[in-house]
C-alpha cells in the first residue's frame, strides 16, 4: 500500500517518531523511580521474595504505591525492630561492632497506631519480619503514629509515640534508614541505643519476649488485628 | 514536490537547529555578573521570628518528608526535622558544617544556627516580595499578604483558596483563618522598633523571659505603639498547641 505523506513530514517523520516515543517512555519509565527501585538491590530474605515477609527495612511504598509496579498499594507500610543501628557501613561490616551496636532483629505482632488529620485511627500488626501494611486509601496524609508491643497476656511492655508527624511520605524507611544523622532518625526501633556509646541496649524483660519470638515459625501470619488500647 | 513544499520541510529541519546554536550565542551578548552588586533587603524582626513562628513553620512545614529534605528550595531545619551540620564532618555522610558539633534529627533542641539558618531562607525564597511588604509598615498587609509565595504555597488549591493559593505537593497546610496564618502576617506588619527602645533591665527597661523579645516601659506614643505590637503576639500566636 502506498501511503502519500505530505512532503514536508516526509522530510521531518523521524523528529516527530523521536518525540512520541521519549513522550511515551516518559510515561512507562520513570527514571526516579527506577533509580530507586535499583538502589534496594535484590529481593531478600531468600525464599520469601515477594511475600509480605519480604525487603524488611526497605521503603515499601517505592513499589507498593502509586508510582510503583508492585501490588497490593499502601498508604502506609514501613518494618519496626527491637534496636537501633546506628553505625556506618564500614562498622556495619565488622561483626564485632555490628553485634554490640546493631540491631535487626524484627518485631513481630507489634501495633502500629495511626490517626490522621480527619481523626481517624487506623491500627496494624507487624507479621514475623516486622513488616505491617496500611492498604491504600485507608489513612489520610498527614498523620500521627505509634508503635507498641504487647505481653502475651496483654500487658503493655513498650510503647513509643513518633515525636512529628508524617505530612506525605507512606514508606517509613523512606525517612527512618540508618544510620541515624543530620536527615534521618535511624530505623523504626522499640528500644534506643546508649546515646554515649552507641550499645543497644534492650531491658530484660524484652529480651525475654525477643528469645521466645525467634524460636516460633516465620513465616506465619500476624495476629488479625490490635488489641483494644 | 513543489518549491514551496520542499522550504517548508527544509525549515521543519532548520528551525530547531537554529534555536539550539543561536541561544548561547545571545547569552553571550548578556552583561556579565557584577560580585560588588548586592541588594539590601527590607525584613521583618527575626526576635519575633524567632519566639513565636519558628517552632510552628518547623512542625507544619519542616518534617523530614517535606521541607526538612535537603533537595528542597525552601529548607527548614529543627530538632524534629532536618539538622544543620554544624562542625566537623558528619561520620557516616562525610558532610561538613560550620562550626561546632554534629546534630541528629530528633536528639537535641534546635540551635539558634538553625534558627537563623531557617528565618535567612524564608526572606530568601522572594527578598523583594518581603521588602516590599515590610515596606507598607502594616497598611493594606492583610489584602497584599498573598503576594508572598510562602503563604500561597502554604494555602494550597482547596475549595476555599483556590482562587489565592498555588499548587503545593504538601497541599493545605494552613487556612487564612488559622491563628498560626494570621500570626504570620502580623510578622510582616512590622514595626520599626523605637530608637529608644530599653531591651532589657540593665538599659531600665523589663527583661523579658527568656527566648522572647524583651520588652521595655513604653513612655511614648511609639514605645507604646511598640508594645502592644507584641502584646498582640502573646494573644495572637498561641503556637504551642500545633502540630
Amino acid at each position: 500500500m502506498r501511503i502519500n505523506l505530505h512532503p514536508a513530514l516526509a522530510l521531518t517523520w523521524p523528529l516527530w517518531a523521536t518525540a512520541a516515543v521519549v513522550a511515551l517512555g516518559s510515561c512507562v519509565n520513570d527514571p526516579v523511580a527506577d533509580t530507586r527501585l535499583t538502589a534496594l538491590g535484590d529481593d531478600f530474605p531468600a525464599g520469601l521474595e515477594e511475600t509480605q515477609y519480604h525487603r524488611p527495612g526497605q521503603p515499601c511504598v517505592t513499589c507498593h504505591g502509586k508510582r510503583g509496579s508492585a501490588s497490593p498499594k499502601f498508604s502506609v507500610a514501613g518494618t519496626v525492630f527491637w534496636g537501633s543501628c546506628n553505625i556506618s557501613k564500614t562498622d556495619f561490616a565488622d561483626e564485632k561492632i555490628r553485634a554490640e551496636k546493631c540491631d535487626l532483629t524484627p518485631v513481630k505482632n507489634a501495633e502500629v497506631r495511626f490517626v490522621d488529620y480527619l481523626g481517624t485511627p487506623v491500627c496494624a500488626v507487624t507479621n514475623c519480619w516486622g513488616n505491617f501494611t496500611v492498604p491504600d486509601g485507608q489513612i489520610g496524609f498527614p498523620f500521627l503514629v505509634s508503635v507498641s508491643k504487647r505481653l502475651d497476656n496483654g500487658d503493655l511492655l513498650v510503647e513509643r509515640q513518633m515525636q512529628g508527624h508524617v505530612a506525605r511520605e507512606g514508606s517509613c524507611a523512606g525517612c527512618h534508614d540508618n544510620p541515624r544523622r543530620a536527615d534521618s532518625p535511624g530505623q523504626i526501633y522499640l528500644f534506643p541505643d546508649d546515646e554515649r556509646t552507641g550499645k543497644v541496649t534492650i531491658p530484660e524483660a524484652a529480651r525475654t519476649v525477643l528469645t521466645k519470638e525467634r524460636g516460633e515459625a516465620c513465616p506465619e501470619p500476624p495476629r488479625a488485628e490490635c488489641l483494644p488500647k | 514536490m513543489r518549491a514551496r513544499d520542499f522550504l517548508l520541510g527544509l525549515g521543519c529541519l532548520l528551525f530547531p537547529a537554529l534555536a539550539l546554536t543561536s541561544t548561547p550565542l545571545l547569552g553571550g551578548c548578556a552583561e556579565s555578573y557584577d560580585p560588588s552588586q548586592k541588594t539590601n533587603v527590607l525584613a521583618p524582626d527575626y526576635d519575633i521570628y524567632a519566639t513565636y513562628l519558628d517552632e510552628y513553620i518547623n512542625r507544619r512545614c519542616g518534617t523530614l518528608d517535606c521541607h526538612g529534605a535537603t533537595g528542597r528550595a525552601f529548607r527548614h531545619y529543627g530538632a524534629l526535622g532536618l539538622r544543620r551540620l554544624e562542625g566537623k564532618a558528619d561520620e557516616f555522610t562525610g558532610e561538613k558544617g560550620d562550626a561546632g558539633e554534629v546534630r541528629r534529627t530528633g536528639l537535641g533542641a534546635t540551635t539558634e544556627e538553625e534558627v537563623r539558618a531557617n528565618y535567612a531562607g524564608i526572606i530568601a525564597l522572594e527578598p523583594e516580595v518581603i521588602s516590599r511588604l515590610v515596606a507598607l509598615n502594616g497598611n493594606d498587609i492583610n489584602a497584599r499578604a498573598l503576594e508572598w509565595m510562602f503563604l500561597r504555597k502554604g494555602l494550597g488549591l482547596s475549595d476555599t483558596t483556590i482562587s489565592r493559593g498555588e499548587r503545593h505537593k504538601g497541599g493545605e497546610v494552613f487556612k487564612e483563618t488559622d491563628d498560626a496564618y494570621k500570626c504570620i502576617v502580623l510578622w510582616l506588619r512590622a514595626r520599626t522598633k523605637p530608637a529608644t527602645w530599653k531591651n532589657g533591665a540593665s538599659d531600665g527597661g523589663t527583661s523579658g523571659d527568656a527566648g522572647r523579645p524583651s520588652r521595655g516601659n513604653p513612655s511614648t506614643p511609639e514605645e507604646k505603639d511598640y508594645n502592644d505590637y507584641l502584646d498582640r503576639f502573646d494573644r495572637e500566636c498561641a503556637l504551642k498547641g500545633f502540630r
